[in-house]
């Protein structure tokens, strides 16, 4: 799990997402109680007592959430297991769906880079980085490929990528999980999830999942596109990365 | 000028054969029309909207047509007048199967142009037609041209119909004309 970083309690504080992770393993009864510190540590009471209660709390707990760091951070090592980190462009999509005056459309980015690491022996800690180059965007038309890029768009002069990068993984059960974050459209944020099936086919793992946008949530068709009689408002995001080692 | 056996100047076509006519000639003007000028506009919600109707308008014609070949196969129209020489005949029947094979081809050009195109067609945005093609870029633009090309031909051989009808009531002073416009009456008005 050193390819990791963001994730790894020897190279950053423990994260806030830990705990949530390990909780959601349905984690052995040490794993449980590193969790609880962590989530302890990291809410915020309110109120004087409260206060004090944490200050006399965090001296017991620091210590062993000193042991929860190392026992954590030494604990991977101990199932050594394939990591699917390469992201496999010509096997992968990222496709989108819309509505145009009611009628479905399909658009995909021709380009796209990820950063992915998943270990299936420790699915929760994966991580998924995409970018996407706004300039790459194929809407399934040629007319509004030549239109896209403008200001009214995806002023993609100003903000030429479009970006998700998960801060969550949650279990779901089976093969599934809720994988969550910001993604940054036009230099608009909003935290998205989508459920994600992993599907591990040999030396390779598959990612399939979908969500949804709402276009103005990110200015994206501004001005004479605003009304959402002509370019719905919803836009469908289906992805399907293929990764090998 | 000649009455034949079975040519009747008081035969009129009827009032539901007339309506199609002239509602379909209506029809055909403004799509024609419509069709030259969103072509050239800039990409806008405009384009997009006009786009949609000019292909509603297309699929209505299309069942207009269906309808209207129907009601030409199950009601027999006037006689050509009898002073028609036999390529006049020929021509005239040739003229009229061309413009009921352009009305159905010319928006089956379009459907197919849609499919091709990868927008597909849903009827005043409510029933989607199936795609007859899957999308290909370059079929697509050729298909374009088809529907641009038998355009221009249905435009010149409406045209020439129109020309030809003038003819047969300027001219020929028969009832060729006056008995397809609407509101007349079946009488003889002496020609």
């Amino acid at each position: 799990m050193h390819s990791i970083p963001m994730l790894h309690p020897r190279t950053s504080v423990p994260n806030p997402l830990r705990p949530l992770v390990n909780r959601a393993q349905a984690p052995t009864p040490l794993k449980a109680r590193v969790a609880r510190v962590f989530a302890s540590a990291h809410s915020q009471p309110t109120g004087h007592n409260a206060a004090r209660h944490l200050l006399r709390r965090r001296w017991s707990q620091s210590a062993l959430g000193l042991a929860g760091v190392l026992w954590v951070s030494f604990w991977p090592e101990l199932g050594a297991a394939t990591e699917f980190n390469t992201l496999q462009p010509a096997q992968s999509t990222l496709l989108f769906a819309y509505k145009q005056m009611n009628v479905p459309m399909e658009g995909r980015f021709k380009t796209f880079a990820a950063q992915l690491h998943f270990d299936p022996a420790k699915p929760a800690q994966g991580k998924a980085v995409l970018e996407a180059p706004i300039a790459s965007l194929d809407t399934g038309s040629d007319e509004a490929n030549d239109e896209v890029g403008a200001a009214a768009w995806f002023n993609s002069k100003k903000f030429p990528t479009a970006r998700f990068e998960s801060t969550t993984i949650q279990p779901l059960g089976g093969n599934r999980y809720e994988v969550s974050g910001p993604l940054t459209i036009k230099g608009h944020t909003r935290l998205v999830s989508a459920p994600v099936t992993v599907a591990i086919q040999g030396n390779r793992a598959v990612f399939d999942g979908s969500f949804d946008v709402r276009r103005a949530d990110f200015s994206v068709g501004e001005g004479t596109w605003a009304d959402f009689g002509t370019v719905a408002n919803e836009i469908h995001i289906k992805f399907h990365l293929v990764t090998t080692p | 000028m000649t009455s034949g056996a079975q040519y009747s100047a008081n035969a009129q076509y009827t009032a539901t054969a007339k309506g199609l006519h002239w509602f379909m000639a209506l029809g055909l003007l403004g799509l024609f029309s419509l069709g030259l000028y969103m072509a050239d506009l800039h990409f806008s919600p405009l384009k997009l909207k006009l786009y949609s109707w000019h292909k509603w308008a297309g699929v209505t014609l299309f069942l207009l047509a269906l309808l209207r070949l129907f009601w030409r196969l199950t009601h027999r129209p006037p006689e050509l007048p009898g002073h028609m020489t036999s390529l006049e005949r020929w021509l005239a029947h040739s003229g009229h199967a061309l413009l009921y094979v352009l009305l159905f081809a010319i928006p089956l050009s379009g459907w197919l142009m849609s499919s091709a195109k990868g927008v597909q067609t849903v009827y005043f945005g409510l029933w989607p037609i199936p795609d007859l093609l899957s999308k290909d870029k370059s079929l697509g633009d050729a298909l374009h041209e088809v529907h641009e090309t038998l355009n221009w031909i249905l435009a010149l051989v409406v045209t020439g119909h129109a020309l030809v009808a003038l003819k047969h009531h300027f001219v020929d002073h028969d009832a060729v004309l006056r008995r397809m416009l609407p509101g007349t009456s079946g009488k003889n008005r002496g020609y």
